[in-house]
């Protein structure tokens, strides 16, 4: 009997109305339609949401620009005349000459600030009196403190000149070879990092730098002189 | 069968002729089995439509047109079930499964006229969907159970009630024709 049940309901058939084929068609006609709008839509919004976040972007970073380039700009001018008065390669070639130039006057500075220090504490009651010898002592003790500064970076080489008894450091010796200083290394490494951010300036992408070939440079100090441009 | 084919391959192409010739193939078929379950023609025809939209939207998901048959009549089938469930609330009270150790001592008996039609019209819902999913599309009962949400022991007991309702139905039309006679 499960048999004949099944057979009987493989067999059943009902015809459908003629008017359903009609809605399918209908129906499978509308469904195209909305396939294509759907994606239209989305890249609608996509693209104007991508220019409002472009043009935002751009004026974000140019207002920032714009604003911080005065400084920027009169800093940049400022290292580049350093740099034009004080070149930084004879600075490694000729290191004995510079040490000469270099040192001894930002030592004698030094030493004034020191030595008025030391007259300021020390002399509180006979002020008066010394006030009259100050250039005197002033005069001597510059010139012996220099050297006497000077010394502590021979010191530095002076051990190699103590083993120069080893027969060893004696050939060592006769070749002179040339060390670099911590500092020279240092300032050397700040030039390199001036010159990767100002490199790293200019190749920026997306940022219009409108003030470059007109910097506007109100004043430039050289050697402690001030020369001011006309804006005219 | 070859027509079945190429109109397989005319529907893939989004073909109109061959979508047409597909439904005209199978819409007879399909409006009877939806019409099984739901036991309503106007709701039949359209979960059938429904149910040819679905497949001619899908149809790259049927890779052999031999298999396509089989995959349109589960679509009927399942978007039946949805419709019931939607439409109508069904409750399946569990039975303990020693309840439903009935057994139809007549049930292999034969030489008797039946009119399904008949049949699925006066058989509750309940009882009809189970007997459907479990003759018809043979499925089984832990199938059953996970389709219409209950335990397997509810599908097993509504499955022997809607035999012994059967068999019930049969008796009774039996005696009615021997008493007209």
């Amino acid at each position: 009997m499960l048999n004949k049940l099944k057979s009987d309901y493989e067999e059943l058939e009902i015809k459908p109305s003629s008017h359903l084929w009609s809605r399918l068609d209908n129906m499978l006609d509308k469904k195209p339609e909305k396939d294509l709008n759907k994606p239209f839509e989305w890249w609608k919004y996509a693209a104007v949401l991508f220019l409002f976040v472009s043009i935002g972007a751009v004026f974000y970073f140019n207002t920032g620009k714009r604003s911080f380039n005065y400084k920027e700009t009169d800093y940049m001018v400022k290292k580049g005349l350093e740099n034009t008065v004080n070149p930084i390669n004879p600075e490694f070639q000729n290191q004995g000459n510079y040490k000469e130039l270099q040192v001894i006057p930002v030592k004698s500075t030094d030493v004034h600030v020191a030595v008025k220090d030391e007259k300021k504490d020390t002399n509180s009651i006979l002020n008066i009196k010394k006030e009259e010898k100050v250039p005197e002592t002033g005069i001597s003790k510059v010139e012996i403190q220099p050297f006497a500064l000077s010394k502590p970076e021979k010191i530095d080489i002076a051990p190699a000149k103590i083993d120069s008894h080893t027969p060893v450091i004696v050939q060592n010796k006769t070749t002179k070879p040339v060390y670099i200083n911590s500092n020279e290394l240092l300032l050397g490494r700040e030039f390199d990092k001036t010159r990767e951010s100002s490199q790293k300036n200019d190749i920026k992408f997306g940022i219009f730098n409108f003030e470059k070939p007109k910097p506007k440079v109100e004043n430039v100090t050289v050697l402690g002189v001030t020369v001011y441009v006309d804006p005219k | 069968m070859k027509h079945l084919e190429k109109n397989f391959q005319q529907a893939k192409k989004h073909d109109r002729k061959g979508q047409q010739a597909l439904y005209e193939m199978f819409s007879a078929k399909m409006l009877a089995i939806a019409n099984s379950y739901v036991n309503n023609i106007h709701d039949a025809e359209d979960i059938v439509m429904n149910s040819f939209f679905i497949c001619f939207s899908k149809i790259e998901e049927c890779r052999e047109w031999k298999s396509f048959p089989f995959w349109l009549r589960k679509i009927v089938v399942n978007n039946s079930i949805n419709f019931i469930r939607k439409r109508k609330n069904i409750l399946y009270s569990d039975v303990e499964i020693t309840e439903i150790e009935y057994q139809v001592d007549d049930w292999n008996e034969e030489g008797q006229d039946i009119n399904l039609d008949e049949i699925f019209s006066k058989m509750p819902d309940g009882y009809r969907i189970i007997f459907n999913l479990y003759v018809f599309e043979e499925r089984k009962h832990h199938e059953i159970a996970e389709i219409l949400n209950i335990s397997e022991g509810t599908s097993k007991s509504q499955l022997s009630k809607s035999k012994k309702w059967i068999t019930d139905f049969l008796k009774q039309k039996k005696d009615e024709k021997q008493y007209a006679k």
